[in-house]
């Protein structure tokens, strides 16, 4: 199953060398998880499916799959999303 | 033993830093209730095949959304700010949705129910038009700093000057007004005046009062007001004429302006006098004889029954009245009013009074006085009136008696009272001090 090994871009190099934050630079999303209790994501892409158990939400070069029971979008922006309810797993496809 | 101890203050320092995080959080949502309140809120429910899509156009156009609840797998219910809703049919369709409002709350929601209430709307501008109107006239004058002169002077000055309950506020020219106050009122020093909304602040302080100096180049005598035995004398300056012990009558020089000069001994040259500002206290042993008269019948009020009642609402110095007649039919009457004033609950009293005036007719019946009720009250006025007059004079009484007679209807009550009392009295002369030759020539002290 597993895929294809990813290939580090120009910009993702660069900001190895220049010690710059990848989040910033290659536009990656970022992710803050409060236990697993409360999930905060900046620079998302969108929400493309919601439900109570399985919400996935678009991360431009991934697809964020969060996994868990009584989840909530308690928040969203163009910026970031907040999710709340019992989280039991975060994966990245 | 001190571990555990130091390891309980950690537990406890955490504790407290955990409970202040979560009391700002519960303060962070209740603001957001508030704020939410305020702004107004709808609840929607969105149905379509993706409302998840919805929901991301919805955080393209910046509609914020909370409260989600997934009811099934094509309906999907949130809550927006009012000011979205708009939006909200535009983005259901981008998505391929459906929108439907279910409820609505908050102020704007409440307030529009009234939207169509025009007298209400127009009753609430009114009274929002005349509090901004009424709000620029004075209804409070407060004095402060003030001890000697009366709160009521000041305010009677300011009345002439054009400020008084129910002037216009911004009319008035504080700096202006207080100068031309402190130029009338001589015993002020200082004084400002704050307008605060309907309220004026008089702020005083007084002038302290020039101590009387004694003019001492005008001659003097010292001369006594009373006649009595000398008890006490003190010559501050000037020729004592008397001794203690002797006897003085009203009008004798006790103490004389005249200074003689004493020649050397054996000398036969008169070498004349100074003629000084003669100052000095004397006291004395007096009697005084006061009387007072009573006639032993009086006229006594009697109330017949008959009374009337009148009202009358008192504003800003302006009267209406409750009542039709103001004619009172009583030859004699008393006109007792009771007033309520309308107080603010710190005291300050505003320009709103309600006045119950009652009008008691009355007779007069003549009335037959107690004897010695009658002696007691004069006995008492006697006491009174030479304690006053002694109180001028630094005196005390040393013993008193009455008589009482009673003639022609009449009571007369005569107190003699022997009393010690200061009797001389600084009585200025003609010219000026300095010599006095023997043969009349004055010569100055300026000279």
């Amino acid at each position: 199953m597993e895929g294809k090994p990813r290939r580090d871009s120009i910009l993702d190099k660069t900001s190895q060398v220049f010690d710059l934050p990848a989040d910033v630079l290659t536009g990656l999303p970022r992710l803050e998880l409060l236990g697993d209790r409360e999930l905060r994501m900046e620079r998302h892409k969108g929400i493309l499916s919601y439900g109570t158990e399985e919400i996935q939400i678009s991360g431009g070069k991934m697809i964020v799959r969060i996994r868990g029971s009584a989840l909530e979008l308690k928040s969203m922006s163009t910026a970031e999303l907040l999710i709340t309810g019992h989280i039991i797993e975060v994966a990245f496809c | 033993m001190a571990a555990q101890k130091v390891a309980g203050c950690r537990t406890n320092a955490a504790g407290h830093l955990v409970l202040r995080v979560l009391r700002n959080r519960k303060c962070g949502i209740c603001l957001k209730k508030v704020v939410n309140l305020i702004r107004g809120t709808v609840r929607v429910e969105i149905t379509g095949a993706s409302p998840a899509v919805f929901l991301n156009h919805c955080a393209k156009a910046n509609v914020s959304f909370w409260g989600l609840k997934w009811r099934d797998a094509t309906t999907l219910s949130l809550v927006v700010p009012l000011k979205d809703v708009k939006k909200l049919n535009s983005l259901a369709e981008k998505a391929m949705c459906s929108c439907r409002i279910e409820t609505k709350r908050g102020l704007p929601v409440f307030l529009f129910r009234f939207h169509r209430r025009y007298a209400l709307i127009a009753g609430f501008l009114l009274s929002v038009i005349t509090v901004c109107i009424l709000s620029q006239f004075i209804l409070t004058i407060s004095v402060e700093g003030n001890q000697t002169v009366s709160t009521a002077e000041i305010l009677s000055a300011l009345r002439r000057h054009g400020v008084t309950i129910g002037t216009y506020g911004p009319s008035i020219d504080e700096g202006q007004l207080s100068n031309e106050l402190l130029l009338e009122l001589e015993d002020l020093s200082w004084m400002t005046i704050n307008l605060h909304g309907t309220r004026a602040e008089v702020v005083v302080r007084e002038a302290e009062k020039k101590p009387e100096i004694e003019d001492e180049s005008i001659p003097s005598n010292v001369v006594a007001v009373a006649s009595g035995i000398i008890s006490q004398m003190e010559v501050l300056r000037g020729q004592a004429c008397f001794q203690e012990g002797d006897t003085v009558a009203e009008g004798d020089v006790l103490i004389s302006g005249y200074v003689d000069l004493r020649e050397p001994k054996y000398s036969q040259n008169d070498l004349g006098q100074m003629l000084v500002h003669a100052n000095g206290t004397v006291f004395a042993r007096t009697w005084r004889t006061l009387s007072a008269v009573i006639p032993m019948q009086a006229e006594v009020k009697e109330y017949t029954g008959a009374s009337k009642t009148r009202l009358y609402l008192s504003f800003m110095g302006k009267r209406l009245n409750f009542f039709q007649n103001a004619f009172i039919s009583y030859e004699q009457y008393d006109k007792i009013s009771k007033t309520h004033t309308l107080t603010l609950p710190g005291g300050q009293e505003m320009p709103l009074s309600l006045t119950l005036e009652r009008v008691r007719e009355y007779d007069t019946v003549l009335y037959n006085l107690d004897l010695n009720a009658a002696q007691d009250m004069l006995e008492e006025r006697l006491n009174t009136r030479l304690a006053e007059e002694l109180e001028t004079r630094d005196g005390t009484l040393i013993s008193s008696e009455f008589t009482a007679v009673e003639r022609d209807g009449l009571l007369t009550v005569t107190m003699s009272a022997e009393c010690t009392e200061q009797i001389g009295k600084v009585v200025e002369l003609e010219g000026n001090t300095g010599y006095v030759a023997p043969n009349g020539a004055t010569d100055t002290e300026d000279s």
